[in-house]
């Protein structure tokens, strides 16, 4: 079946009643997620995905899903209206949105982030659906060796991903790496890391370490911050003109391709790839000179790109089951509860699933045009619930999340025990990413590369003697490489004597 | 004894002890169940002493970064949340969900935002109690009831 076929049953299913209600669910959170600045939509996927438990797979995801980039859209109109970005992706929108909301055209400018995000995620969605299906079919031909390669381009991921210190990125990748072994080795069936505690034999419980990660930390860090109270401009005319939207007609497309592409890429977050689109818009458009004095165009390509980005990270995602950004990390996690391994397979195994997941994304960005602009107001009062009230409704909802997986408080003390090392790792600037990227990789990277090993007896010449794990395993140490050189030039490595000192 | 609590004021130092213990924890785990690259030892082994080599980078050479005593925030209502998290993960299975997240969120509203005793006690209970229903009632989630039976 070619791929208009696939999309178009993708549709049909998408537009089910009970799938569209999920899609529809999905984009409320995913704007309010955006719109609140002290959760993000990591922590808001790792809290509500033991809330999706009792769902089948495919409206869990589309809801998943629609969190991710619902939030993109949701971080804007706060940044606009009270100069809070919800969203890293939308600190770059305070620069010319709260100039344009001061000029008395907030109304303009939360409507043509609203556009443009719409334009850009649809036309990059176009993207995930023609480039994600050929990228898998290349990718299909894979045993045991091949999976390892691809694991360890997955793992490239890390360096990107490490923040400042890549020392200390390594450092969290390898204690996620240890926190995996904890358990049942699957192939001998002997005790790793046990210490005699019954619970652990079946494994430390992924959702737990991701709400204790994710969603406890960030309360925590968050509590700290006391925020002041906060008002909005009001909003006197929401539409622009069709001098407006003429005007950021190439932004909007700059934005998509930046945003796509760069999305795309391991490590890139929209957070990132909003800031560099921004910066390309600067330099390439008439209205550069007025950048940052209130130019519709400075809020057109940040949040287009970002929610380009969000449908670019998908093609890596489901192509392959690399997760290029911490939120579809997370998402990944969320698809191997539910059975579901992204990958070649994926397109193969569960074509259904994917072309639902993939048509609801379709249908999910027409939700939120809809939803964000009617109901702005709503979500400009929902930032000003103060963070003392808020902070522990959503300790509750990582509780319950916790203890709901297995019914079993053991569960809830592991994720306040992940809480408190999540907190530690922020106030340290240790990384979280690559540890919850290392807690999923590492059972699949060991057991390929055992299988791959006991098929050739030991003989490490089975990862040259196939191209395509050649090629992955070439390509992951291209990539480091690449990240490396590209941290060097930007002064953020840390592995320079000049951001170390003695002892 | 001076020279070492300077010493262990810059924090990535106390990161990279822990860092040393796991990887420690890690080794002596890994060793007994070493059969060559295709045993159960062999990943925890090189796992733990990657880590333990970052560890000790961390201890030796620590980042530029603010010294512990000096740090801007001292963390007392991150602290002072824990805590109460912790007890309230403790009174979920002898006093239930609805009424140990009454007293969870009763206690954090009145702390954390300093609300008149009335407000939080009426905010705490409906929160409570509407999270009981929607998710006992409405989804039926086994939530932990207490000796009271809810």
């Amino acid at each position: 079946m070619d791929t208009l076929s696939l999309l178009a049953n993708g549709f049909v299913a998408a537009l089910s009643p009970q799938n569209l209600l999920f899609a529809f669910l999905g984009s409320v959170l995913g704007t309010l997620v955006g719109v609140l600045p002290g959760i993000g939509p990591t922590s808001g996927i790792a809290i509500l995905l033991p809330l999706t438990a009792f769902l089948p797979p495919t409206p869990a995801i589309i809801m998943l899903a629609a969190i991710y980039y619902g939030a993109m859209y949701g971080g804007s109109t706060t940044a606009i209206l009270v100069n809070i970005p919800g969203e890293v992706s939308s600190v770059v929108t305070t620069l010319d949105g709260y100039q344009m909301a001061r000029q008395g055209r907030a109304g303009q400018a939360l409507a043509i982030a609203a556009i443009s995000s719409f334009v850009a995620g649809t036309l990059s969605l176009l993207g995930l659906t023609f480039f994600a299906p050929p990228l898998a079919d290349v990718a299909l031909a894979i045993g045991p060796p091949e999976y390892t390669g691809l694991v360890i381009l997955a793992l490239a991921v890390v360096v990107s991903l490490s923040g400042r210190s890549l020392r200390k990125g390594l450092a969290s990748a390898l204690l996620g790496a240890l926190i995996a072994m904890v358990g049942l080795d699957p192939q001998s069936g002997r005790r790793r890391f046990t210490f005699g505690v019954p619970q652990l034999i079946g494994g430390i419980d992924f959702i737990s370490v991701i709400i204790g990660l994710y969603a406890i930390a960030e309360v925590l860090v968050s509590i700290e911050e006391a925020m002041a109270r906060v008002s909005a401009i009001p909003i006197t005319r929401l539409f622009p003109s069709l001098a407006d939207i003429k005007a950021c007609i190439g932004a909007m497309v700059r934005c998509t391709l930046v945003g796509f592409g760069l999305g795309l890429l391991p490590g890139c977050t929209p957070g990132a790839i909003s800031f560099f689109s921004y910066d390309l818009e600067r330099r390439v458009s008439r209205a550069g000179s007025q950048f940052g004095t209130g130019a519709i165009q400075g809020v057109a390509s940040p949040e287009g790109a970002n929610n380009a980005a969000t449908s670019g990270g998908f093609v890596p995602l489901l192509a392959l089951g690399i997760p290029p950004t911490p939120a579809l990390a997370v998402l990944l996690g969320g698809l191997m509860i539910y059975g579901l391994q992204p990958g070649p397979l994926l397109f193969e195994k569960q074509p259904a699933f994917v072309w639902t997941v993939i048509a609801s994304m379709y249908v999910g960005n027409v939700m939120l045009l809809i939803l964000n602009l009617p109901l702005v107001g709503i979500w400009v009062r929902l930032v000003m619930v103060p963070y003392p009230v808020l902070g522990p409704l959503i300790l509750v909802f990582s509780v319950l999340g916790a203890f709901s997986v297995r019914n079993s408080t053991f569960d809830v003390w592991v994720a306040l025990a992940f809480g408190l090392l999540g907190y530690a790792m922020r106030r340290l600037d240790f990384p979280e990413t690559p540890l919850v990227l290392t807690l999923i990789l590492t059972p699949i990277l060991e057991n390929s590369l055992r299988q791959s090993l006991s098929m050739s007896a030991g003989d490490v010449h089975i990862f040259f003697e196939r191209p395509v794990a050649l090629g992955f395993a070439v390509v992951g140490v291209v990539l480091t490489a690449v990240t490396l050189y590209a941290r060097r030039r930007a002064g953020t490595g840390a592995t320079g004597a000049s951001r170390q000192e003695g002892s | 004894m001076y020279r070492i609590a300077e010493w262990l004021s810059r924090p990535d130092r106390l990161a990279g002890l822990f860092l040393l213990a796991v990887a420690g924890v890690a080794i002596r785990e890994g060793a007994p169940l070493r059969e060559g690259v295709l045993g159960p030892g062999f990943a925890p082994l090189v796992a733990g002493s990657l880590l333990a080599a970052l560890a000790l980078g961390l201890i030796l050479w620590p980042d530029h970064g603010p010294t512990a005593k000096g740090e801007a925030s001292p963390g007392h209502r991150a602290a002072w949340t824990f805590l109460a998290l912790g007890l309230y993960v403790f009174l979920l299975r002898p006093v239930g969900f609805t009424l140990a997240s009454a007293i969870f969120l009763a206690t954090l509203f009145r702390s954390l935002g300093r609300y008149s005793l009335w407000v939080v006690l009426l905010a705490a209970t409906a929160s409570a109690a509407v999270l009981s229903v929607v998710f006992r009632w409405g989804l039926h989630f086994p939530l932990p009831v207490g000796a009271w039976g809810f």
